[in-house]
C-alpha cells in the first residue's frame, strides 16, 4: 500500500466510523430575562403551564359573567373559591393556589361587584379579629362589629384530570390535560353553572440518553 | 468528512501547542494629588471633599477588582472562587455540609443525584425546606426535555463518554425521588400532589416498557392509593390498591379504620457495575452489605401493644434489573463493536503491511494500522455507572388504626430469623388527624461518602474545562440558593 492509498483508507475509515454530531447549543440568557407569563416558553412540558393559568382564567370569567342566573340577581351572591376545592389527579405536581388565585382575582376585578366573594381560608384570623372586638381588647373598628359572619350561596369547585401515554418505540410522550370547574349551590347541591372543559394535549420526544 | 472530524485528525498530528496569551489591564493608576485644606480654626474639623480625588480613587478600586476578576478567571474559569463555597455552606446544617459542597461543586452534569442524595439526607436529618427544595430542584430537571442538549449528544458520540450527560438516573432512580416527594407531601398532608408524585413514579419507572409489563412497583400503587384514600377519592384508592396487590399479593387494602401508614427502608439499594466485552453495558447486583430483610416495630411506651411488621411491598433491586434494557446500551454495544472494528482493522492492516515486501507499503500499512488503533483507543464506549448510593433495596409497608403522636418506636431488625443490631437513621411523623405518616430508615444517608458515587474524574475534569458547561454550573450554583 503507498501512503497516499493509506491517507485514503484512513481518512475514509475515520469518516465513516467517528460519528461526532454537530455541537448546535441553545442561545444561553445572560443574567435574568423577563419572559411574559401568558407566552409559550422554551422549557414548557407536556403538563400546566403559566400561559394556561391566564388562558383558563379568561375562558371561565367570560363565561360565567354571561351567565344571567349568577350574575344578574338583586343582591350579589357570595362565592367561595379555594385551592382545596380543586382536585388534581394528574400525575403533575401542581400549585392549585395558582390557578384557584388568579381566578378568584379576576372574576372580582371584572365582577365590578355582581359577585362577592368570602374567604374561608382566612376564617381563623378572622375569629380571633372578632373575639379581640368583642373583648375590648382592640376597637371595634371602622364597621359594625356585631355583624354576622357571611355565609356562602355557591362554591366553586373543580378538577383537573389527564391522560398519559407512551411511545416505546420512538420515546415520545402524550398527555391530554382537561380542567372542569363547576359553581354549587351550597343550599340545594344544585350545580348550577359548569364551565367549558379547557383541554390540550402536548407532545414531546425523550431523547434515547433518558430511556 | 466532517469538520468536526477533520479537527480530531488534525488535532492527533498537531505538534505545536499555542499558549493562551492573556493581557492584563494596566494596574498603575496615574498618580492623584489630592489636595487638602487644613483648617485654621479648629483642628477637629473635617478637610472638604475633592470630588475629582473621590472619583479618581473609585476608579482605581474599579480596576483593581477588574483586575482581580481577571486573575480569578484566568486561574478558575468561571468558578466557584475562593470563597464561595465557604460561603454557599455558613448557613446550612452541619450535618449537611459534606454533601451540599459535593452539590455546589459538581455542577450541573450531576445535579439531580447530588441534590437526590442531599434531598434524602435532609430528610433523615428533619430539615425539610432543604429536603423538599432540592427534590423539586432535582425532579424539573428529570422532567427537563433535552432540546440541542449537548452533553447528550456528546453521550452518544463515539469518542465521547456516556458519563458525558447530565445525570438523570435509571427509570428506578427516577422513580425513588418521585417516591421521596410523595413522602414529604404526605407528611405536609398535601395527598393530592402526593398522589401526583407517587403515579409519576410508577410512570418513570415503566420506561421502556409497554403497557401493564411496566406497571410493577407496587409500592408505588400502594402509596397512590393511600394518598388517594386520605384525600376523599374512594374509587382511586380502590383501583391502586387493587394493582398493588395484583403485583404483590402481600400488599393489602388498608383497613377501613386504619388511620396511620407506616413506610421502613431496609438495607443497601443495587450497585452498577459495568459488563459486556468492552465495559459498555449497564449491571446491577446486590450491596455486600445489604443485610436485613425484616423489621418488627414495638412500642417503646408500652401504650401500643401489637408488635408491627411491615411486609415487603418493593425490592429495588428487581426494579432494577427486571425491565427491557436501556436504549442507550443500544448506542453502547454499537460503539463497542465500532471500537472492535477498529482495533481489528488496524491489527490486520498492520499484519499486512509486515507482509508487503516493499518499504513504501509496509510503511504505509503500519501507518494506517497505527492511526485506526489509536482512533479505537480514543473511542469511549463504557456505560455510566454514576448511582445513588444512599436508596434503600427494601420498601416496607404496613398500615394501622393507632395514635401515631404517642408510639415511641423501639425497632428490631432481623435477617430472616435472625437478629441484626442496628439503630434507625431516621424517623418522622407527619399529615394530618385521619392520615398519618411514619417513616423510618435503617441505613443513613447523612454518613455515606461525600463524593458522587460512580463518577469518572476523567470525564468530569473534560466536562469541566469546556467554557459551555462552565457557564451552565455557575447558573447552576446561582439557583442553589433557593436550597
Amino acid at each position: 500500500m503507498t501512503i497516499r492509498q493509506f491517507g485514503l483508507l484512513a481518512a475514509v475509515t475515520i469518516a465513516a466510523l467517528a460519528a461526532t454530531p454537530a455541537m448546535a447549543g441553545t442561545k444561553r440568557i445572560e443574567g435574568v430575562q423577563d419572559l411574559d407569563p401568558d407566552s409559550k416558553a422554551d422549557n414548557d412540558g407536556v403538563g400546566i403551564a403559566s400561559r394556561d393559568i391566564a388562558a383558563i382564567s379568561d375562558a371561565i370569567v367570560r363565561d360565567l359573567l354571561n351567565y344571567p342566573e349568577v350574575i344578574d340577581r338583586p343582591l350579589p351572591p357570595r362565592v367561595i373559591i379555594q385551592a382545596s376545592d380543586l382536585r388534581n389527579m394528574t400525575m403533575q405536581r401542581f400549585q392549585r393556589d395558582m390557578l384557584t388565585d388568579a381566578l378568584r382575582s379576576q372574576l372580582n376585578r371584572s365582577a365590578r361587584g355582581k359577585l362577592r366573594f368570602i374567604s374561608r381560608e382566612s376564617a381563623e384570623v378572622v375569629e380571633q379579629e372578632r373575639a379581640m372586638k368583642q373583648d375590648g381588647f382592640v376597637s371595634a373598628g371602622t364597621t359594625d362589629p356585631n355583624r354576622m359572619r357571611s355565609g356562602a350561596d355557591y362554591r366553586m369547585v373543580g378538577k383537573i384530570t389527564s391522560i398519559d401515554t407512551r411511545n416505546v418505540g420512538t420515546g415520545t410522550q402524550q398527555r391530554f390535560t382537561q380542567i372542569m370547574f363547576e359553581l354549587v349551590d351550597l343550599t340545594t347541591g344544585d350545580i348550577v353553572w359548569t364551565g367549558e372543559p379547557y383541554k390540550f394535549k402536548r407532545a414531546t420526544d425523550m431523547d434515547i440518553v433518558d430511556q | 468528512m466532517t469538520k468536526t472530524t477533520l479537527r480530531t485528525g488534525l488535532c492527533l498530528l498537531a505538534l505545536t501547542v499555542v499558549a493562551p496569551l492573556y493581557a492584563q489591564s494596566a494596574t498603575t493608576a496615574a498618580a492623584t494629588t489630592a489636595t487638602t485644606t487644613t483648617a485654621t480654626t479648629a483642628p477637629a474639623a473635617a478637610a472638604p471633599v475633592d470630588p475629582v480625588a473621590e472619583r479618581k480613587a473609585a476608579e482605581k478600586a474599579a480596576k483593581e477588582a477588574q483586575r482581580q476578576q481577571a486573575e480569578l478567571r484566568r486561574k478558575y474559569g468561571e468558578g466557584p472562587y475562593p470563597g464561595q463555597v465557604e460561603a454557599f455552606l455558613a448557613n446550612k446544617p452541619e450535618k449537611l455540609r459534606p454533601l451540599l459542597s459535593t452539590l455546589y461543586l459538581g455542577g450541573e452534569r450531576n445535579a439531580v443525584l447530588n441534590l437526590d442524595r442531599v434531598g434524602l439526607a435532609a430528610m433523615e436529618a428533619g430539615e425539610w425546606t432543604i429536603a423538599e427544595h432540592a427534590f423539586d430542584m432535582a425532579l424539573t430537571r428529570i422532567e427537563a426535555v433535552y432540546k440541542k442538549n449537548v452533553q447528550a449528544e456528546q453521550a452518544k458520540s463515539l469518542f465521547k463518554n456516556e458519563a458525558r450527560k447530565d445525570f438523570k438516573g435509571e427509570p428506578y432512580e427516577r422513580a425513588m425521588s418521585y417516591y421521596y416527594r410523595g413522602l414529604l407531601y404526605l407528611r405536609a398532608a398535601d395527598f393530592d400532589n402526593a398522589r401526583a408524585s407517587f403515579l409519576a413514579a410508577l410512570f418513570q419507572d415503566s420506561i421502556n416498557m409497554d403497557g401493564d409489563r411496566g406497571q410493577d412497583f407496587a409500592s408505588m400503587n400502594y402509596l397512590a392509593g393511600w394518598a388517594s384514600r386520605c384525600a376523599g377519592d374512594a374509587g382511586d384508592a380502590r383501583e391502586q390498591f387493587d394493582r398493588a396487590t395484583k403485583t404483590n399479593a402481600a400488599l393489602v387494602a388498608p383497613a377501613t379504620d386504619a388511620n396511620a401508614l407506616l413506610v421502613a427502608e431496609l438495607g443497601y439499594g443495587p450497585v452498577k457495575t459495568k459488563g459486556g466485552a468492552k465495559g459498555e453495558l449497564l449491571e446491577f447486583k446486590s450491596h455486600t452489605l445489604d443485610v436485613e430483610n425484616q423489621l418488627e416495630l414495638r412500642d417503646a411506651s408500652g401504650t401500643f401493644q401489637p408488635v408491627l411488621k411491615p411486609v415487603e411491598a418493593s425490592s429495588l433491586v428487581y426494579q432494577a434489573t427486571e425491565r427491557d434494557g436501556r436504549k442507550m446500551d443500544g448506542v453502547l454495544k454499537g460503539k463497542a463493536q465500532t471500537k472492535a472494528a477498529l482495533e481489528a482493522s488496524s491489527q490486520a492492516m498492520m499484519q499486512a503491511a509486515m507482509m508487503q515486501n516493499n518499504s513504501g507499503g509496509m510503511l504505509g500499512g503500519m501507518l494506517g494500522g497505527a492511526m485506526l488503533g489509536l482512533f479505537a483507543g480514543a473511542a469511549h464506549v463504557e456505560a455510566d455507572t454514576r448511582q445513588w448510593d444512599s436508596l434503600p433495596s427494601r420498601i416496607m409497608i404496613q398500615t394501622q388504626k393507632m395514635d401515631l403522636a404517642k408510639f415511641k418506636p423501639a425497632a428490631q431488625f432481623r435477617k430472616d430469623a435472625d437478629a441484626v443490631n442496628l439503630t434507625p437513621a431516621g424517623y418522622f411523623t407527619g399529615g394530618n388527624d385521619r392520615c398519618k405518616i411514619a417513616w423510618l430508615r435503617a441505613r443513613s444517608a447523612i454518613d455515606m461518602p461525600a463524593a458522587t458515587p460512580g463518577d469518572d474524574a476523567g470525564v468530569a475534569k473534560a466536562s469541566a474545562s469546556r467554557k459551555d458547561v462552565q457557564l451552565k454550573d455557575k447558573a447552576f450554583r446561582d439557583s442553589l440558593a433557593q436550597l
